[in-house]
């Protein structure tokens, strides 16, 4: 076992080193909020693709993956685990250029559910974005502290706060041109380092065909490609992290910082490549577990949500362990920054129409603050070691039942706001009555004899599908018919005056072109 | 019917290559474009 002073002076050094370089880079390049929430149009596709990888693999690669592929999925269910982390990038990179050609100025996902669905949708959606992000972000937290406290005994409240404190000093200074510069760093850092700490891993337990040996002498069914119950867990997984990730704020930020239309199709799609190896590495570490007489797969002393962290305490030299740590860090850190300056950046596009045309500094002051804020919460959130997963789970679920309906706007003028908000609810309450962890609710109600059995895999496919299904069938009957156009004229720049206090935006006062 | 030792042992060597060549990748991209930001 590593000991806590090493394991966090190198969690100190790697926090500390990050946040000089991310200060570093942001000098003089941060003028105005637009430059704070979107650095619009500044970064090339190299750079846009390793943030996009550094944002979407985050420490749950070391949990979520490890424990299907050791608990109850197997391979099986490691291989839709990678599948559901490239599956929004993929959607994206289709998305991702209308969201640039309709909404060319816009800066969030809220502007646009505002813009173009009006305030219930609007309200709607800032809840289910901003509770998934900051469910992932207290995710991150809590498994980052209990990873550092499990392999070297450090503190929970130390881990969150060195990570809190050291994020939060680069990302309220640099906002998202750091978190893109920091993210660029630790994405070339990372990938070898998964790659030679997993390769030196799998070595140190016998090579491949000794984990192979072993997991067919324990649970063979792990090895079978085909085994039902992990295709059904990697079925849902894809939905619901499709769902999720469609309101991760952090994407419609990196689609705007693109250099181009081009370059943002084509990271997305490069990030969707990157990401499956990332995840299934680090999840056959659940498969090296299922050796380990310590691996408690079911009932009281349940550990395989731990069991990266088993293998790694049970077989690993102190120097593989550290690298293990400093994985860890660097991916708490990748996601920590990009969610902070992502919620920051929400709440500061809302804040521009609350307070009527506030100037840049104050716009930019409130970010800086809301960073502040969002931090401060997910460290104390980090640091009690509470269990995240239903809370994640339920967030998952919030977001699968909106997806569909909020993105259907960019493409067709029928869809309304009071009918997407009904779709999105419907999908909601359909997967609510499938949820296992709602199902003693339903008991207690004396309705759950007249639902089907509860499932993940139901919940999450019926919420999908109802919300998906009830958002065709209203806009086909609704008489509505909304001019996509109107969305560039009613979200604009910050550094671009608006004529009446930004709810209109036809008369750009920088010669921009009005499409009408 | 389970993976066999040989395509499991080619499944993992294939996947930490690919995260190798990710990282090969992602050093040109961001080379080449740092070089042409500087001429």
């Amino acid at each position: 076992m590593v000991s806590s002073t090493v394991a966090l002076g190198a969690t100190v050094a790697t926090l500390a080193l990050f946040a000089a370089l991310g200060t570093w880079y942001a000098r003089g390049r941060v003028g105005s909020t637009e430059d704070f929430i979107s650095a619009r149009s500044t970064t090339g596709g190299g750079r846009l693709t390793a943030t996009l990888v550094a944002s979407s693999m985050g420490a749950w690669i070391l949990f979520s993956p490890v424990e299907a592929a050791a608990a109850f999925g197997g391979l099986s269910a490691l291989v839709g685990y990678g599948i559901g982390s490239a599956t929004p990038l993929v959607v994206y990179a289709w998305v991702g250029p209308r969201i640039r050609e309709y909404v060319p100025d816009g800066h969030s996902i809220t502007e646009y559910a505002y813009a173009r669905y009006g305030t219930g949708m609007y309200v709607y959606v800032l809840l289910v974005s901003v509770a998934y992000m900051f469910v992932f972000l207290a995710a991150e937290m809590t498994g980052i502290t209990g990873a550092l406290a499990l392999v070297a005994g450090v503190p929970l409240w130390q881990t969150a706060a060195v990570i809190g404190g050291f994020v939060l000093v680069y990302t309220a200074y640099g906002g998202l041109q750091a978190s893109i510069f920091t993210d660029t760093l630790q994405t070339l850092v990372l990938l070898p380092l998964l790659a030679v700490g997993f390769g030196a891993a799998i070595l140190s337990l016998g090579g491949p065909g000794t984990v192979h040996e072993t997991v067919m002498a324990s649970n063979p069914s792990l090895l079978n490609p085909g085994f039902v119950p992990g295709l059904r867990f990697g079925a849902y997984v894809v939905v619901a992290i499709l769902g999720a990730e469609m309101l991760n704020q952090a994407w419609w930020q990196r689609i705007y910082a693109g250099s181009s239309t081009r370059e943002v199709r084509r990271s997305f799609l490069i990030a969707a490549l990157a990401v499956v190896p990332m995840v299934v590495t680090a999840g056959l570490f659940g498969l090296a577990a299922t050796g380990l007489d310590e691996l408690v797969t079911s009932g009281a002393g349940y550990n395989a949500d731990v069991a990266f962290f088993l293998v790694v305490n049970a077989s690993f030299s102190e120097p593989v362990t550290l690298a293990v740590v400093l994985i860890a860090v660097l991916l708490v850190m990748s996601t920590a920054d990009t969610i902070f300056n992502a919620i920051a950046s929400v709440a500061t596009a809302d804040l521009r129409r609350l307070l009527a045309d506030p100037d840049d500094g104050t716009l930019t002051f409130a970010a800086r603050a809301l960073t502040v804020v969002v931090a401060l919460a997910a460290t104390v959130v980090g640091a009690q070691g509470y269990s995240v997963l239903q809370i994640f789970f339920t967030a998952d679920l919030l977001a699968t039942a909106t997806f569909v309906p909020l993105l259907y706007g960019l493409y067709s003028s029928r869809p309304s706001g009071p009918g997407m908000l009904v779709a999105s609810v419907a999908g909601l309450l359909v997967g609510t009555s499938l949820f296992p962890p709602a199902s003693g609710l339903f008991a207690d109600l004396g309705v759950a004899s007249a639902l089907p059995a509860p499932s993940f895999f139901g919940s999450f496919v019926s919420a999908l599908v109802v919300s998906g299904g009830l958002a065709v069938l209203l806009a086909r009957v609704s008489p509505a018919g909304f001019d996509l156009d109107r969305l560039d004229r009613e979200v604009g720049r910050f550094d671009e005056a608006a004529t009446d206090g930004g709810r209109d935006r036809s008369v750009k006062t920088d010669g921009g072109e009005v499409r009408d | 019917m389970a993976l066999s030792q040989t395509a499991f042992t080619v499944f993992v060597w294939a996947n930490v290559a690919l995260v190798l060549a990710v990282f090969a990748y992602e050093v040109y991209a961001i080379a080449t474009e740092y070089r042409a930001a500087r001429s």
